[in-house]
């Protein structure tokens, strides 16, 4: 029963709690014995609130028990990436800069997640920063092969989901931070449109392409979670004032009807045999499901690689320039010369990114009065192997970066698996602020396949890494 | 290609306060060199000249109207 607990969906979980057939308390306690057993294998958390989560949720108990009930989320347990402030909780960013920083506050989406009840289960791994190594607290490892990495920077977020080390998490996606973590792991992960989410009490790191968004195994969970993380925020100037849907309310709607474009540039180039096999068996099922296929031209989407890269260094430089003359030493080498490379950029340069960047939108804004999504390959390949991500990992932000870039709403979901056991994600692309017609196609896919229901058989020793085990991987 | 020298790089980051080795300036250069190669073949005529045809827009602050079914703003 524990087990399964903590496997199931935030959905069911939240009926269950409703109903009260089960106690917040039994999906903390299923939850902590998971971590207890795992967490030193996969560095799935960096801090785990086992204490104040068991009192939350005997807090949640008792005020369901008395008919103070919040709502669908009410003694859920959630788990964020350790980038988001939490009040009196360290957030570390995986630094050694903020090893000891602890927020007086949370961070917005933090906050609107408690006050729908959500029960805090601890803070997520990540790298550095979002964006370097993971030199102090460990490697996030994946559960489907131990061997392999989970891809960055939502790593922890989206290995616990995988392994039922959490019910419901949170990530932030830079240049596909939610969407490749979700998509080696096999789960779902949401990056909204820009300004959906409020980023204050984000740490920042590319203040024009960071997004907050929902990780869950499920695209109604993340639907659910999506809805009370939105919302403008006085905190934030660039969050939006755009009205906040029902993200689920079209699941019953199915597909007929809606048309689905295929990038006939760069998106499907270079894909791994087996993540080409997958897409095209996905693109056939939506044909089943009532979807015509369009195919769409995005010529200039390559130019998005290198646009995206120049905007995000120089604008983390930007954000990291004192500590980075101050207090070089303490980055690791990856993050210290990422952000450093932001410097030797010229302001004519940043201002051509930024009109490229224009230009980029309004090629996705002619497509999306064709179609109702695109639907891409999330990353070219499947999971690699750690000793790869330590060495010299090979882009996986070749489809994902552009929709930073944009703003438009993307998620990345599980539409299959290697050969090896690894899982495959494909990408659907909306239109601004219309996230509720990617859910909509997002669940009525999922609820045709059983990928999602899929589970990792994790080794019941804990593994203990090594070197040989690596180098093999 | 050679857009960006070693030199340059050692003596800017000198400028800015950065502390940085030889070996960060070597990885970063050869990065640094394939953005600016990249960024340069980029549609120039579209960024560059006396009216460059296309300024940049904030995502904040565009029109949701080209999407015919996205709620309108600030309603």
């Amino acid at each position: 029963m524990s087990s399964d607990l903590a496997f199931r969906s935030v959905v069911e979980l939240s009926r269950l709690i409703g109903d009260r057939q089960i106690s917040p308390v039994d999906v903390v306690a299923a939850l902590l014995d998971a971590i207890d057993r795992w967490n030193s294998t996969l560095r799935s958390y960096i801090t785990v609130c086992a204490e104040s989560a068991l009192a939350d949720a005997r807090r949640a108990e008792r005020d369901i028990a008395a008919g103070d009930y919040r709502g669908p989320l009410h003694g859920i347990p959630v788990s964020h990436k350790d980038i988001s402030w939490t009040a009196g909780i360290r957030t570390t960013a995986h630094s050694k800069i903020l090893l000891d920083y602890v927020p007086d506050a949370d961070a917005t989406h933090v906050a609107r997640l408690q006050r729908a009840g959500m029960i805090l289960l601890g803070k997520t791994n990540t790298t550095e920063f979002a964006t370097g190594g993971m030199e102090i607290f460990g490697t996030t490892r994946n559960p489907w092969d131990l061997t392999s990495f989970t891809g960055a920077s939502s790593g922890g977020s989206a290995n616990a989901l995988a392994a039922g080390l959490a019910v419901a998490a949170t990530g932030s996606d830079t240049g596909g931070s939610i969407r490749i973590p979700s998509s080696f792991c096999g789960v779902v992960g949401v990056k909204p449109t820009f300004g959906r989410v409020s980023r204050h009490g984000l740490i920042a790191l590319s203040y024009t392409m960071d997004h907050v968004g929902p990780m869950a195994r499920t695209v109604a969970d993340c639907a659910l979670l999506l809805r009370q993380m939105a919302g403008y925020d006085p905190l934030d100037p660039s969050s939006s004032q755009v009205p906040i849907p029902d993200f689920a309310a079209g699941f019953d709607r199915g597909l007929a009807g809606t048309v689905l474009g295929v990038p006939e540039h760069h998106f499907y180039e270079n894909l791994d045999p087996e993540v080409d096999v997958a897409l095209r068996s996905a693109l056939q099922r939506f044909e089943h499901l009532g979807a015509r296929l369009e195919p769409v031209a995005v010529p200039h989407a390559g130019d998005m690689m290198p646009v995206g890269l120049i905007l995000s260094y120089v604008e983390s430089f930007s954000q990291h320039a004192e500590w980075l003359r101050a207090r070089a030493a303490e980055y690791g080498t990856r993050s210290r010369r990422r952000f450093c490379a932001g410097a030797f950029y010229t302001a004519a340069e940043y201002q051509q990114a930024m009109q490229l960047r224009t230009l980029w939108i309004q090629e996705l804004d002619d497509v999306f009065q064709r179609v109702d999504a695109l639907v891409t390959p999330t990353v070219p390949f499947p999971a690699f192997a750690i000793a790869v991500q330590e060495s010299g990992p090979p882009n996986t932000t070749w489809n994902t970066r552009h929709f930073n870039v944009s703003g438009h709403p993307a998620l990345s979901l599980p539409c299959g698996f290697s050969a090896a056991g690894l899982p495959i994600g494909m990408q659907l692309t909306g239109k601004w602020f219309d996230e509720p017609t990617l859910f909509r196609i997002a669940h009525a896919y999922e609820q045709s396949t059983r990928w999602h229901k899929q589970r990792p058989s994790l080794q019941e020793e804990p593994y203990e890494p090594s070197e040989s085990r690596l180098a093999a991987g | 290609m050679n857009l960006v020298s070693l030199d340059w790089l050692r003596a800017e980051a000198a400028a800015q306060g950065l502390a940085l080795t030889d070996q960060d300036l070597e990885a970063i250069r050869a990065d640094v060199e394939k953005n600016k190669a990249a960024l340069a073949t980029i549609r120039p005529d579209k960024t560059q000249g006396l009216e460059p045809p296309c300024q940049f827009v904030h995502p904040t602050r565009r029109p949701v109207a080209g999407h015919p079914r996205s709620p309108a703003r600030g309603a």
